[in-house]
């Protein structure tokens, strides 16, 4: 029996462990924390412009669960704000135990609180990952999906320093790319100005902490702006982030909260003071980061180099999905790749041809353009997702967006690929 | 960085050291001229110490005089030395394998001595040490009455010490021979604190004295005696082995001791853990002067004032120390 060792539960993790497991292998994920879904935790947005396409090919590919559940831990359905229609908003605090219970029921093997530090290799072919402990599991396939965020001494060097973020570095070790362990370089993302790495573009305020009103607001419309003062305004902070498709004019002239249970705020970080200043924040305090006051987690300093089928370049049985594998923002995008990988994987212990998603889907798309893109100086200071920015419009030029699941259904029907991960395989 | 080579000094007060600021940091990628991180976590982030401290090291250990209490001759060559040392660095040195450096007041730098600590009084505020007197170091040490230089705390005089950190409810066996019972002191006290089971032998080795009995008598321990190197010695050690399901061998003596003992644990494919004293020769123990280097299997330098590794690592590498 094929046995699938996966490195980082994130939701590219969670969705590879889902997909290897309906194709019929034993899986395990190895996971750091104490918790599943890393970034996932402080997220929420689905659905949002292209994501929406993205979640529909999925679903009809057979890689359903994920999304099931987000879509019914949604606060808010169907929402609009400034550059994003027909958004989701996940509730951060309800999703990791119902993923968690999920994998329970698809009967994968998790270790938590297990950080995976090395690899050992005979010859090219990776026969088990070393964790901190001293202990090996072992495996005939494995996927990296440890993602690329941190460690603090990057968040240190690249960013303000660390904003104690989700991953929670001092208490569960740094994250160590598998990729580069078993002897292959990463790749390193960059900023518009050539900078390395990008903070993450949003935080979190306790919903405590808002005036009663907004709060109330918040959780009745699921979206507030609030202008800020024109002394502040400092649309500089749109370069440095992740979210190009958050770097709106709308965003450096507007404070904009999402209700994803607690109130996602769409800037890197804001300065304790500046934020106080506005109407209805007088007693704000972040959630997340813990800092949020002057600084985010630094990401996109470790991205494996791969194929379109998700397999790692220069590696024997190695695959890669989420940010780990590209310069991929989203839950959704994670879940895409992570689903890709996690069938590919168990194709490759049979030795069968690996599966490419046709270029035709906006999914097989993404994959293959971020491929191309990251080749040039320009295509890695650039994020590519299917919210927005770029590769949204890229979508609509080609095509490829559309929100009606029965076209989607009819194409993905005539390509074959209905169910494609429902296989079992071996 | 290599997964198995950590710094005893790592998440110290004394960290980022010396090494942070030349770019040769054991731990930490950044600090060893690398762009990204890469390091053998130790629970804290060196290079964000390092940033907040400044971008540049911690203070280092400075030397201190302190006053000989107690000054006396156990047996032949072997003298015993209480002295007082404020509560701080007292409390700094009370883990296994803490030892100081120490040097007679007159005498230039390249006098320092490395010595054990054995006992650590926290009321008195005082530390004793077990002295051989050998070569021009220690004899000059010996000549000074009242007082002597002291830097420290310094940890790694033992190598593999996490197997002793987490080790509880079980058994071991501790066997120390010559002056290394000294170290094994506050091994046993360790050990013995968390409720292991410890079988003991004390060998009198070269110095021909079996001197901690009288630290060690109130665990009742009941020590065997013997010469552990002699045939018979190595023969009973294989049959203890045999016999009784150990965790831990602890060898508190030579490389040759260390080597011997190593082999007959490997020879039983049990699994035991092996933690052993370091015996390299310890000089600036801020892994800067190199007086403590050991070649790695892959060739690389080990400077074993700081670094933990594997035993075998430090046992086949540099010169074996009778
Ligand atoms: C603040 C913030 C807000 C965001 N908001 C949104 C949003 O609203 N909508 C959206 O779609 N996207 C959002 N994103 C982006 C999205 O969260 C990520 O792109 C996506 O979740 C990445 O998933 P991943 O599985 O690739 O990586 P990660 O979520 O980073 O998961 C990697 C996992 O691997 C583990 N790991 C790492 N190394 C090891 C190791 N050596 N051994 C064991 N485990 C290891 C980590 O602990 C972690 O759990 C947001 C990101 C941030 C930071
Ligand atoms: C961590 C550690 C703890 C020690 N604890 C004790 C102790 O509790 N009691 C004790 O009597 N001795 C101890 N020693 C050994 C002691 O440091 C040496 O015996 C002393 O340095 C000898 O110096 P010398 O000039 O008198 O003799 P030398 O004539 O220079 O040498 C005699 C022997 O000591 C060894 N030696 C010389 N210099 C050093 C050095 N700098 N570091 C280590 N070994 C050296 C030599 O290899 C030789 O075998 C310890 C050594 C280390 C590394
Ligand atoms: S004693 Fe100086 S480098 Fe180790």
């Amino acid at each position: 029996m094929a046995k699938v060792v996966i490195v980082g539960g994130g939701w590219s993790g969670v969705a590879a462990a889902i997909t290897a497991k309906k194709a019929g292998a034993k899986v395990t994920i190895i996971e750091r924390m104490d918790i599943l879904l890393g970034l996932g935790n402080v997220g929420g947005i689905m659905r949002n412009n292209g994501r929406y396409t993205a979640a529909e090919e999925c679903i009809l590919m057979g890689s359903k669960e994920l999304f099931d559940i987000t879509d019914r831990a949604s606060r808010h359905v169907n929402i609009d704000f400034p550059g994003h229609n027909h958004a989701s908003l996940y509730d951060i605090c309800k999703v990791e135990p119902m993923v968690r219970r999920l994998l329970k029921e698809f009967d994968t093997e998790i270790y938590f609180m297990a950080r995976g530090v090395d690899v050992e290799k005979k010859e090219n072919t990776i026969t088990g990952i070393r964790l901190h402990n001293g202990e090996l599991v072992e495996g005939d396939v494995f996927i990296d999906t440890t993602g690329a965020t941190g460690p603090m001494g990057n968040c240190t060097k690249y960013g303000n320093g660390c904003a104690m973020c989700i991953l929670r570095c001092p208490s569960f070790g740094p994250r160590v790319s598998i990729t580069q362990k078993s002897g292959i370089e990463d790749l390193v993302g960059k900023r518009s100005d050539g900078s390395l790495g990008a903070f993450s573009g949003s935080c979190k305020l306790n919903k405590d902490s808002l005036s009663e009103e907004l709060a109330a607001q918040l959780n009745r419309e699921g979206v507030v702006i609030l202008p800020v003062p024109p002394d502040d305004i400092n649309s500089e902070k749109l370069n440095i982030k992740v979210c190009q498709q958050y770097a709106l004019k709308e965003y450096s002239e507007n404070i904009i909260l999402l209700d994803t249970g607690h109130a996602k705020l769409m800037a890197p970080f804001y300065p304790m003071e500046k934020l106080r200043k506005i109407k209805g924040l007088e007693n704000a305090r972040f959630e997340d980061p813990y800092s949020g006051g002057m600084g985010n987690s630094v990401r996109y300093l470790a991205i494996s180099p791969r194929d379109n089928r998700m397999k790692v370049t220069g590696g024997e049985n190695l695959f890669c999905g989420g940010e780990k594998s590209g310069l991929f923002v989203g839950h959704t995008e994670a879940i895409t790749t992570g689903s890709l990988a996690g069938h590919n994987a168990v194709r490759y212990f049979k030795g069968m041809p690996l599966l490419e998603l046709p270029i035709a889907l906006t999914t097989g798309d993404l994959i293959a353009y971020e491929n191309d893109c990251r080749k040039s100086e320009d295509g890695i200071r650039t994020r590519y997702t299917f919210a927005g920015a770029d590769y949204f419009k890229r979508m609509k030029d080609l095509g490829l967006y559309t929100i009606d699941r029965e076209v989607l259904r009819s194409k993905i029907k005539r390509m074959d690929l209905l169910n494609i991960f429902e296989e079992k395989l071996v | 960085m290599d997964s198995h080579i950590r710094c005893i000094d790592a998440g110290s007060e004394y960290c980022p050291c010396f090494l942070s600021e030349t770019g040769d940091c054991i731990v930490c990628s950044h600090l060893h001229g690398n762009d990204f991180c890469d390091c053998n976590w130790c629970g804290t982030c060196i290079f964000n110490e390092f940033y907040w401290n400044g971008l540049q090291m911690k203070k280092s250990r400075g030397s201190i005089l302190s006053r000989i209490v107690d000054h006396q001759f156990i047996h032949r060559d072997l003298i015993l030395l209480t002295l007082q040392v404020p509560q701080s660095m007292c409390r700094a040195l009370i883990q296994p394998g803490s030892y100081v450096i120490l040097r007679n007041p007159e005498k230039p730098s390249y006098f320092d001595t490395p010595i054990s600590v054995m006992e650590v009084s926290e009321e008195k505020s005082q530390i004793t040490v077990i002295l051989q007197e050998i070569g021009a170091k220690t004899k000059s040490l010996l000549a000074s009455e009242k007082e002597v230089l002291l830097k420290g705390p310094y940890w790694n005089g033992i190598i593999g010490l996490e197997h002793l950190k987490n080790l509880k409810n079980k058994k071991v066996l501790i066997i120390a021979r010559g002056i290394a019972q000294a170290p094994a002191v506050p091994v046993i006290k360790y050990l013995h604190k968390n409720k292991n089971n410890i079988m003991l032998i004390l060998d009198p080795g070269n110095i021909q004295s079996v001197f901690i009995e009288k630290y060690i008598n109130l665990w009742n321990l009941e020590p065997i005696i013997m010469d552990v190197r002699s045939e018979a010695g190595l023969s009973h050690v294989k049959n203890l082995l045999q016999h009784n399901e150990f965790s831990l061998i602890f060898s508190s003596g030579s490389d040759l001791l260390h080597q011997d003992l190593l082999q007959i644990a490997k020879d039983q494919e049990k699994n035991i853990a092996f933690s052993m004293t370091n015996n390299r020769e310890i000089c600036c123990g801020e892994g800067v002067c190199g007086a403590c280097s050991v070649f790695a299997k892959d060739g690389k330098v080990l400077k074993v004032c700081k670094v933990q590794t594997f035993v075998e690592e430090i046992l086949q590498g540099g010169t074996v120390h009778g």
